[in-house]
This record gives structure tokens, C-alpha cells and sequence, in this order.
């Protein structure tokens, strides 16, 4: 492929070569048409654009989930597009599933509450922006190329940056500024590594055989410095230690259904990634195992020692989210055919109940005003049933059976077991105990939300509450399948079972 | 070598899945939607249950001369054992698929009517589509441990509809007496469940068949052969399991059917809706029981074989003696049903598995019948009932000379009670023949004292004939009794005939009962059932196998059969003629039925109490039970709480010790531990400052750290 692209000369024959690839990408075309649309139905019409706007983007959102599943069949083996810009896999497509689901249950949180209805259909820049955010993200899931990687990062994160701050408020402008200045010092970061290796190899295609034998002919001073700087920004669309200080901020000053978009899109994109990243790096000289494992360990035990503090459950859900971002870098290090396979299935479940704890935190921020949990007190009383939804939440986000949370982190930590039985790096010893320490840390705060649903007495104790039946609809929509892939773990594991994992 | 994992393996995907689906799906739908339905349940339920019967209909046209249909699949797995499920569909199956969702039709059709004025009918039929998916569940399934699950689930349809009238007091208490009997038999299968699966390691019946013919008995112990997995198993147990399998299994249909001694919840379950009483404790659910025995008859060995035809025959006998003195008219057929399940259970023993089949499909047309012809005399009478005048309307003294009044209902009664009776023309006479002449040829094979259980279902024919036709000469001979009790004679011509939606469910089941439905002939063995279902051979080792009907010659059949006929037919003549003594119009005995005293002899007593059975169950064992209990509360109270309090105080000096220890030292680690992490997570936290500097630059200082522990 890239002595092919080396060879080829004449621009007829490369651009022949670039309108057959560009078939491959249809999910990312029809998310691009779905922005055009979306920017044309808002420039045509004045008023009352809610249904349009919702109804274009919830239909051209289903229509790519549709294309990507049946793209499936065509990734059976790996294709390289564009002379190796990107790659056409099973994996990509799996995590570009799970974008789209996520920006479609995005958007279902967002009808569910008047004001952020208002907010996201006064015009269509909420949704646009949303929808490049997943644009961005389904292009670094496929990136191979050091150029597309950067810019489908900064694709994603200026989206990030303009959402964090798009509404009227100063707090959300100085959440955003502070999100702007900060990635855009772990760009330039990563940036700078990167120059460091096309130094080094004379590729920007990390999938060239040239790019590996250029590295491995790098003293390790120098390639570790290149690496540890290019993989920190990775690390910074992650959300894990050292780059996670700008999440609280912006996470509680977002919209909700904002912040549960950017508590899973980027950070599976920048997993995927590092996942095509670290293959491609000579483990002799640098021992990345050891360098994630520490990251791994330093993101779960400062985001859930930070979180234990948090008084308003949004910012406790940005510590909860550096944390599983700890929790995804254990299944990369389980690196193998059954890591892979957790790592896939914690994604998933990652996304459920990620999405589902803060559906529920809005309809408690409805109620109370705010997302304080004191606000939260003898709510779960009022609303019984939207109160034992939360439990099973904040169970499964925990990590105890009966939810699919268990089997998530069980699958992971048993392939980490297996990891260090086959490798028997201590590294991934120490990550195993500090996961499982982490996870009786998270207990503690995790928990706080239905003590204070149901054992705190709240305010005014008289008031009863009518919940909205179609509240209840999607609550229990959402919180259902950690229960049902409790129980059925197969089905899901079936289906990741069969994908194909060569990279 | 047999392999069990290719005899549970999935099946390839049938379409025939779908129709069962439907089959099982219709009636739960009706159960679901009719807790909405409110006004309009009865309509609604009755379509559901027609277009489930006219499935049932299209799949026995279908399906009647194939191979059986089986479906299995994997429900889930434990370790390495798999519990599946399997659908089956043979013959038995299409039956009674038609069998259940037909009657189960008519009682619809029927309970439009006589539930009319019920503030809770939505309710009620709910429940009745409740027991139809059960019922059908426990038909189409072919895995024992499934089959127990609906089987408990009818015996909960059962307690709800046999309560359903939960206000009063009698209802509510007898539908805890059947739940709580009918636990007693679930005990015993549950038992046999366990001794199966102990030994072949599956619940599913093809498979148990299959792996009970390569079991055998070596020394005197039961011995299974087969692979698991690849893996040779051997499991063996002691002969005698092999016996108590089968008794254990029996028991089930004990509980379920009625059969002695659990029989006592029947007569009391009449407190339910008479339609109910038709459907559910007549033609169907009773009869679980014994279709659970044609399910596993295979796997019986000739000593539980032996135990189910005594219970049977003593049953049989025990009931129609009882039901010779009742004066509830319910109650009568009550006991006819347990006595007719005696035969059929007595069939089942003997070996006789088809003549026990058809007579389970003959007794439920025709005992329908019964029960719902009478519930069409109760609904008319109890129309007559008013503030000022009050009545038992099941009472049969309030009765007589009914024909009058009702001639449909009479004529349906009739025929009914023929075939009940046993005469030639009539459906009963067949199936009942069927059982009588094979019992009798299996009785002459064993010889001496097993002449008995043949004796009795003689006898029991006689007392039948007697009981049913006390039945029709005083409800529907005669006069009406009621204005000379009441003292009001103008309340006889406001009796009136049901209205076509109670005539025409019984007039169907009247015309099933009438021979020629199954094949113009008088000779059982020459009707269609007898021709579809043969004898299944025994699969059980043969040191233990019973002695199987197939083996007889045709000459012993023939030679018996005429005076067979013969007996059967001159006892119930007799009968016949002894009720027409005792009861014809102007006989003593009916000229004054009106004040008949209760029985007073020790036989009349006996009878009318049924063997005192019930005082028995309540006066020493229920007596012994609660005498037993009370010796065990003093002895936990002063013994056991004695130590326990002893060991409490001890436990209190103690508990002072530990909680000074764990007050200070344990309790003090934890505050050490909480103040540690909470430390920690100041620490992490500081971090957020709010200043945007800072934050980069702690970034990159931690960055270069890391990076300079990585290298050096």
C-alpha cells in the first residue's frame, strides 16, 4: 500500500484511487449532509425550528448508524484508505456505532427537559456542533496518519470547546476559555512530539513498515520524549492524569446532555487511537505497558479520591469519568484477543450507564434547580421509581452485580489476570490492585446519590411530585439493558466475539 | 455408546416455533389485556380463546399423520450442565391442545352469560386465560422441569379461580385447601424430578427415554450408561430409586388429579364459578394428572405401576360411594370426577395407556357437560333468589321436575349422564369398556388377590349408575320443590330455560358425548383414538419392567371382551334400576325429598362424609401436627431460647469487651483510614484551583516527572 503510494505518479491515478475510497467512508458522509442540512433547514426558516432541526438530525443520525452497520460485511479484512490516511476495520466501526448511539441519546436527553429544548432548537449550532464532535470522533477512530489524527482531533475538540461555551452564561465562558487554553497547550504538546517523529522516521503513516524500523533505530532519551509528548495529547482527549484538570470545570458548566456526550465520544476516540498508536511502537525501547499502567493508576485514584468531595453530582461525574478512563486503560493493557473483547464490552456498558446516570441527574437537576446533591434530598422518596432507577446506576457504575457494570469490570480485570499471568510485567499487577481498590473507593461516592434520594429528609417535605410518564419511558429505556446484559452477557459478548481484531 | 449432549443438542430453526408461540400467546395476551378491558373482557376473551382453538384445529388437521414435531434449545447453562427446553408435538399433544382450548372455549361462551352481573368479570376471565397458557404450556412442553413450571402455574390459576369469590369465607378457605394439598403431591414430583436428573443428568424427556433404555440393573442396582461431553458417566443408584422415581413422579398427579389420599381439595374447590368447576376441576386441569402419567408411562416400572392402579381402583371406588348421598348438586359430580379419575389412573396402572387416554378425552366432553348443564340450573334458580326469598341454589331438594322448565338442559343433562353411566350409544361406554377389559386381562395375567382392582371398577360402575341417575330423577322428575319450601307458588313460572349462550356450549359437549363422534361402532378397540394411540412399549430395564398389554394374544382380548361388555353393561342397567326404584317419581323416597334428613346409617354416613376422610386429615393428623408443634414451642421456648438466652448473656460480657476494642483500635484504624483518603483526595483535588496557569502548568510538571521516573 504505501510503496504503492510511494509509486504512484500521475494526480489522474491518485485521484481515481481517492473517489473509489471514498465509498468506504459513507457514514461519514452522510453525517457531513446531515450538517449541511441542518445549517440549510436553519438558515431557511425563522420559527418553531424544533421539529425540523430534531427530526433532521435524529433521522440523519439513524440513517449513519444504518450505513455503518452495513459497512460491517465490507471491513471483514482491513483496508487501507486514501494511501494509508486512514483504516477501514471492524474496530473503527464498532466505536463508530457507539458514537452515533451516543449522539442520539444525546439528543433524546435533550428533549426531555424545556429549557435545554429551547437551547438546542432556538437554532441548529447545538446540534451541528454535536453532530461534527461525532464526525471527529469517527474519524479518529479510523486515523493512522500523525496529520489526520491531529486534525480529527482538533475537529473534536474545537466542536468541544465552542459547546462547552455556545449558551449564554459566565460561568460556561470560563469553563470554556479555560477548555480552549488548556487543549490548546496539549495540542501544541502533542504537536510538537509529533514533529519529533516525522523527524525520526521521515512517515507521518504509523502503520509504515518505515515508521517502526525508523524508531527503533531512535537512542531512547529522545524517543521517549517524542512519545510521552504526542501520546499526552492523546491521553488529554482521554480525560486521564495528568491531562484531566480541565474536566470538572467544564463538565459542570455544560449542558447536561453535552457533558454526557463528552464523558464518552471523545474519550473512545482517543482510545482508539492509542490503541493503533502503542502497536506501532517498538516495545524494546519503550515500555509503554509501564508508562499507561501508571496513567491508568494515577486517573482512577485521583479521579475517585476527588470525587469522593463533590457536592454537585455533574462534577462528581467528571471525576467518575477521569476515573473509567483508568478503567478503559486496563482493558488496552490486557492487550489481547480477550482484552480486546472487554475493553469493547466496558466500552459499551461505559456508554449505557454513563448516559443513563446523567439522564437521571437531569431529571434531579429539573426538579431541584441544580445538580447539588443536597438539592437531591427525600427526591428519591417523591419519585420512587426514577429514585431505584438511580440505584441501579450508581450500582452499575460501581461495578456490583446485579448490572452489567459487573461484568464489565469483571471481563476487564480477568483479562488484566490473564495479562500478567502471560506476561508477568509487575505493572499490570499493581494496576489490578489499585483497580480493585479503586472500585470499594467508588462505593462511597457513588452511593451518595441514593442516600441522599432516600435517607436524607428533604426541605419541604409536602410537596409531592408528578413525574412525566415519557420521563419514566426513557429512564427506564436507558437503564434497562445493564440489568438485561446482566443476565445475558452472551448476547453482547457474541457479537464482539466476532469481530475481527487485526490491526 | 449414547451421547447426552447430542440428545438435548438445539434444534435447527423450526418454523413451526411460531405456532406454537402463537398457541401459547394467545391465551396470555387474554390474560394480560383483560386487566384493561373492564366492560368488554368477556367479548374480547371468548375471540382470543376461538382463534386459539381454531389454531389448535388447523395444527392437529396438520400435523396428524407426521412424525412428531420436536424443538429444543438452550435455556441456560450451569457450569457445564445445560438446562434446555423442548416443544413436542405429537399426537397427545395436537389432542389436547384441541381438548383445552375448546372446552376452554365453550366455558367462555358460557361465562359471557353466567358472569354477566360479576363487578370482577374482567377479572375472572382474566384468570381464565391465565390457566388456558399454563394448561398448554404443561401439553406442548416436553421438559419436566418446564412442565413443573406450568404446572404450578395451574395450580395457581386454580387457587385464583377457585377463590374467586375471596369474600366468602368457605371459597377463600377451600382455595387454600387445594393449594396447599396440591403442594403436598408437587413435593413428591419435584422428588422424582431429582431422582431422574441425579441419575441422566436432564430433564428432557426424549433424552431420559433414550438414556432409560441403556440404563439397566446389574446386582440389584440401577445402573445408567451413557457419555456427557465425550466423558463415559456410570451413575448408579440402588433398584429401588427406579420404583420411587416413578412413585414420586405419580404423586404429582395425586395432588393434581385427585387420586386417594389427597383427593379432599376436589369436592371443596366446587366453591369456585361453576364454569370454572367444568373447565378446571372436570375436563382439564384435573386431568393433568394423568396426562403427566402418559408422559413419563414409559419410565414406570411395574411396582409404581402397581401403586398407581391400587390408588387408582381404590379411588375410584372410594369417590362413586361417596357421591351416592350428597345433596349439593356439585357435589355429586365432584366426586363422579375424582371417581372417573380413579379410572383413568387405574387405566394408566394397568398398562392400559390408550384406554386411560380416551377415557380422559370422553370424560371431559361429557363431564363438561355436566357441570355446565348444572350451572345452568344454578344461574336460573339463583335468578329466582330475592331479598325476601333466599335458597341454596345448589341444593337438590329445592330441585325436581325441572324437565318441564328446562327441556334443553334436560335432554343435554341426559345424555351426559349416559355416557357418565357407561351405556351403549354413548361415548363413556367405549372408554370405560376399554379400561374394564383391560384390566381385567391384566389382572387375570397377575392373578389372584390382583383380581381386586378389576372388583372394584365393576363395583363403581354399579354405584355410578346409581348416583347419576338419583341425579336426573330428582332435578328433573317430579315436581319443583321450591314453591312448597318457600311457601310461594308463583315463583315456579318465573323459572325459565337459559338463554343459546349457555344452551348451545353444553348442547356441543352433549353431542360429543354420543358414540358415533368416535367411529360407529360398540367396540373401543374399533374407534379412531384407539386406532392412533397404541401401547407404548417400556423402556425401563426389563428385570423391572411391568407386564405390557402388547404382549397379549388377540384370542385372550376376544374371549374376554364379550362378557366384559356384558358386566359392565348389566351393572349399570342395574344401577340403572335401583335408582329408578329408589327415586322414579313416585317412589317414597322422592315424594318427600324436600325434608330428607342427612343419611343416618353407618354406610349413609360414611358416604355423605366420605369415608371421614376429611375428619381425619383434621381431627389426628392436623390434631397431631399442632399437638407436635406446641411440644416443639415449649421445647424451643424453655430449652433452646433457655441456651440461647444463656449464651446471649455470655455474649453481652463479651460484646462489652469487643466493643470497648472496637471503639478505640478497630474504629479508630477506619478513622485513620477515612482521614487518610480524605487527605488524599484534598490533595488530588487542590489542584483545582480555578486559575487556568496553574492548571497547565501542573500538567506539564507532572508530565515531565513522569517522564524523567520513566527514563532514569
Amino acid at each position: 500500500m504505501n510503496e504503492q503510494s510511494n509509486t504512484v505518479s500521475g494526480l489522474g491515478e491518485q485521484l481515481s484511487t481517492l473517489s473509489q475510497d471514498i465509498w468506504y467512508l459513507a457514514p461519514e458522509l452522510t453525517l457531513v449532509i446531515t450538517i449541511l442540512l441542518l445549517l440549510g433547514f436553519d438558515l431557511l426558516f425563522k420559527n418553531n425550528k424544533n421539529l425540523g432541526i430534531f427530526s433532521l438530525a435524529i433521522s440523519g443520525l439513524a440513517f449513519t448508524f444504518f450505513v455503518t452497520i452495513q459497512s460491517f460485511d465490507l471491513a471483514s479484512s482491513v483496508l487501507s484508505l486514501f494511501n494509508g490516511l486512514v483504516v477501514f476495520d471492524q474496530l473503527g466501526l464498532v466505536f463508530r456505532a457507539l458514537f452515533i448511539l451516543a449522539a442520539l441519546m444525546m439528543l433524546i436527553m435533550a428533549t426531555r427537559t424545556d429549557k435545554l429544548f429551547s437551547d438546542f432548537s432556538r437554532s441548529s449550532e447545538l446540534v451541528v456542533l454535536s453532530v461534527a464532535l461525532i464526525l471527529g470522533a469517527s474519524l479518529m477512530s479510523m486515523s493512522v496518519n500523525l496529520v489526520m489524527i491531529y486534525i480529527s482531533i482538533e475537529l473534536v475538540s474545537i466542536s468541544s470547546y465552542i459547546l462547552t461555551g455556545l449558551l449564554n452564561g459566565k460561568q460556561k465562558s470560563e469553563a470554556s476559555l479555560k477548555y480552549v487554553l488548556f487543549g490548546g497547550v496539549a495540542s501544541a504538546v502533542m504537536i510538537y512530539g509529533m514533529s519529533w517523529l516525522y523527524g525520526f522516521t521521515g512517515t507521518l503513516d504509523i502503520s509504515d513498515g518505515a515508521f517502526y524500523s525508523g524508531l527503533s533505530e531512535v537512542a531512547t532519551l529522545p524517543l521517549s520524549i517524542a512519545l510521552v509528548m504526542t501520546i499526552g495529547g492523546f491521553v488529554f482527549k482521554l480525560g486521564a492524569f495528568p491531562f484531566h484538570i480541565w474536566s470538572p470545570d467544564v463538565y459542570q458548566a455544560a449542558p447536561t446532555p453535552i457533558v454526557a456526550l463528552f464523558s464518552l465520544a471523545p474519550k473512545l476516540a482517543a482510545l482508539t487511537i492509542l490503541i493503533r498508536f502503542v502497536n506501532e511502537i517498538p516495545v524494546e525501547l519503550f515500555d509503554w505497558k509501564l508508562w499507561l499502567g501508571i496513567i491508568a493508576i494515577a486517573s482512577m485514584t485521583v479521579g475517585n479520591f476527588s470525587a469522593l468531595w463533590q457536592k454537585n453530582a455533574k462534577r462528581m461525574m467528571a471525576y467518575s469519568s477521569i476515573a473509567h478512563a483508568g478503567f478503559l486503560l486496563v482493558g488496552l493493557l490486557a492487550y489481547s484477543e480477550s482484552g480486546n473483547v472487554a475493553l469493547l464490552f466496558y466500552a459499551s456498558i461505559y456508554l449505557v450507564m454513563n448516559f443513563a446516570a446523567f439522564l437521571l441527574i437531569q431529571y434531579f437537576e429539573k426538579q431541584g434547580g441544580s445538580a447539588e446533591l443536597k438539592k437531591m434530598r427525600g427526591l428519591g422518596l417523591k419519585m420512587p421509581w426514577i429514585g431505584v432507577l438511580t440505584v441501579v446506576v450508581m450500582v452499575a457504575l460501581t461495578g456490583l452485580p446485579p448490572t452489567a457494570g459487573f461484568n464489565a469490570k469483571l471481563f476487564i480485570f480477568s483479562s488484566l489476570w490473564e495479562a500478567w499471568q502471560i506476561e508477568g510485567q509487575p505493572v499490570l499487577l499493581w494496576v489490578f490492585i489499585f483497580g480493585l481498590l479503586n472500585t470499594v473507593v467508588a462505593l462511597f461516592y457513588y452511593l451518595k446519590i441514593p442516600y441522599y434520594l432516600f435517607f436524607k429528609k428533604s426541605e419541604n417535605e409536602n410537596s409531592p411530585i408528578t413525574v412525566n410518564k415519557i420521563d419514566l419511558f426513557w429512564g427506564t429505556i436507558f437503564v434497562l439493558p445493564l440489568l438485561i446484559l446482566f443476565f445475558k452477557a452472551d448476547w453482547l459478548v457474541g457479537f464482539l466475539n466476532s469481530i475481527n481484531f487485526v490491526l | 455408546m449414547i451421547e447426552l449432549q447430542d440428545l438435548i443438542a438445539p434444534t435447527a430453526f423450526n418454523p413451526m416455533i411460531y405456532w406454537v408461540l402463537a398457541l401459547l400467546g394467545v391465551p396470555m395476551i387474554s390474560f394480560i389485556s383483560n386487566f384493561f378491558t373492564k366492560g368488554k373482557a368477556p367479548v374480547w376473551a371468548a375471540l382470543l380463546l376461538l382463534i386459539n382453538t381454531l389454531i389448535s384445529v388447523y395444527l392437529a388437521f396438520n400435523y396428524w399423520y407426521g412424525e412428531p414435531i420436536s424443538i429444543k434449545g438452550t435455556w441456560f447453562s450451569v457450569g457445564d450442565t445445560t438446562f434446555g427446553y423442548s416443544l413436542y408435538l405429537d399426537r397427545l399433544a395436537l389432542i389436547m391442545t384441541v381438548l383445552v382450548n375448546g372446552i376452554s372455549f365453550l366455558v367462555h361462551v358460557f361465562s359471557v352469560e353466567y358472569m354477566r352481573t360479576d363487578p370482577r368479570k374482567a377479572r375472572y376471565f382474566s384468570y381464565l386465560g391465565l390457566f388456558t397458557f399454563s394448561m398448554l404450556g404443561i401439553i406442548l412442553f416436553h421438559n419436566l422441569l418446564v412442565m413443573f413450571m406450568f404446572w404450578e402455574l395451574v395450580g395457581l390459576s386454580s387457587f385464583l379461580l377457585i377463590g374467586f369469590w375471596f369474600e366468602k369465607k368457605s371459597a377463600s378457605l377451600a382455595a387454600n385447601k387445594a393449594f396447599i394439598i396440591n403442594r403436598i403431591g408437587d413435593v413428591g414430583l419435584l422428588s422424582g424430578l431429582m431422582i431422574l436428573f441425579a441419575q441422566f443428568g436432564t430433564f428432557d424427556l426424549e433424552a431420559l427415554k433414550a438414556l432409560m433404555v441403556f440404563s439397566e440393573i446389574e446386582d440389584g442396582n440401577w445402573v445408567t450408561h451413557f457419555t456427557n461431553n465425550g466423558q463415559q458417566v456410570m451413575n448408579s443408584l440402588d433398584g429401588r430409586w427406579l420404583s420411587a422415581a416413578g412413585i414420586a413422579l405419580f404423586c404429582g398427579a395425586v395432588g393434581k388429579s385427585a387420586q386417594f389420599p389427597l383427593q379432599v381439595w376436589l369436592p371443596d374447590a366446587m366453591e369456585g364459578p361453576t364454569p370454572v368447576s367444568a373447565l378446571i376441576h372436570a375436563a382439564t386441569m384435573v386431568a393433568a394428572g394423568v396426562f403427566l402419567l402418559a408422559r413419563v408411562f414409559v419410565l414406570l416400572d411395574a411396582q409404581a405401576l402397581e401403586v398407581v392402579a391400587a390408588v387408582g381402583a381404590a379411588t375410584a371406588f372410594m369417590a362413586a360411594f361417596a357421591a351416592l348421598s350428597q345433596f349439593d348438586i356439585k357435589k355429586v359430580l365432584a366426586y363422579s370426577t375424582i371417581s372417573q379419575l380413579g379410572y383413568m389412573v387405574m387405566a394408566m396402572g394397568v398398562g392400559a395407556y390408550s384406554a386411560g387416554l380416551f377415557h380422559l378425552i370422553t370424560h371431559a366432553f361429557f363431564k363438561g357437560g355436566l357441570f355446565l348443564t348444572a350451572g345452568i340450573i344454578i344461574h336460573q334458580l339463583h335468578q329466582l333468589e330475592s331479598d325476601k326469598i333466599k335458597f341454596n341454589s345448589q341444593d337438590l331438594r329445592v330441585m325436581g321436575g325441572l324437565s318441564k322448565y328446562m327441556p334443553i338442559t334436560f335432554l343435554c343433562f341426559l345424555i351426559c349422564a349416559l355416557a357418565l353411566a357407561g351405556l351403549p350409544g354413548f361415548s363413556g361406554f367405549l372408554s370405560k369398556d376399554a379400561i374394564l377389559l383391560n384390566a381385567t386381562a391384566w389382572a387375570g395375567q397377575k392373578g389372584g388377590g390382583y383380581y381386586i382392582i378389576p372388583v372394584l371398577g365393576y363395583i363403581t360402575v354399579l354405584f355410578t349408575a346409581i348416583y347419576i341417575f338419583r341425579l336426573v330423577f330428582l332435578v328433573f322428575t317430579r315436581e319443583f320443590r321450591l314453591p312448597k319450601i318457600v311457601g310461594e307458588s308463583g315463583i315456579a313460572s318465573k323459572l325459565k330455560e337459559g338463554n343459546w349462550l349457555l344452551i348451545a356450549p353444553a348442547i356441543i359437549l352433549a353431542i360429543l358425548s354420543v358414540s358415533i363422534v368416535f367411529g360407529a361402532n360398540v367396540k373401543a378397540e374399533n374407534t379412531w383414538f384407539m386406532q392412533f394411540f397404541s401401547v407404548p412399549i417400556y423402556l425401563v430395564p426389563e428385570a423391572y419392567a411391568a407386564f405390557s398389554l402388547v404382549d397379549l394374544t388377540e384370542e385372550t382380548i376376544k374371549g374376554l371382551h364379550s362378557w366384559v361388555a356384558i358386566v359392565s353393561i348389566g351393572l349399570a342397567a342395574i344401577g340403572l334400576i335401583v335408582s329408578y326404584f329408589l327415586y322414579r317419581p313416585i317412589s317414597k323416597k322422592a315424594l318427600v325429598f324436600q325434608d330428607a334428613p342427612e343419611p343416618r346409617g353407618p354406610l349413609g354416613r360414611l358416604s355423605l362424609n366420605h369415608w371421614y376422610q376429611d375428619d381425619l386429615y383434621e381431627k389426628v393428623i392436623a390434631k397431631f401436627i399442632v399437638l407436635q408443634s406446641k411440644s416443639i414451642a415449649w421445647f424451643d421456648e424453655k430449652v433452646i431460647d433457655g441456651i440461647v438466652d444463656g449464651f446471649a448473656k455470655i455474649h453481652v460480657v463479651f460484646a462489652h469487651i469487643v466493643r470497648w476494642f472496637d471503639k478505640y483500635i478497630i474504629d479508630g484504624f477506619v478513622h485513620l483510614t477515612v482521614f487518610a483518603s480524605g487527605r488524599v483526595g484534598q490533595a488530588t483535588r487542590s489542584i483545582q484551583s480555578g486559575n487556568v496557569q496553574t492548571y497547565i502548568l501542573s500538567a506539564l510538571v507532572m508530565l515531565v516527572l513522569l517522564l524523567l521516573w520513566l527514563v532514569f
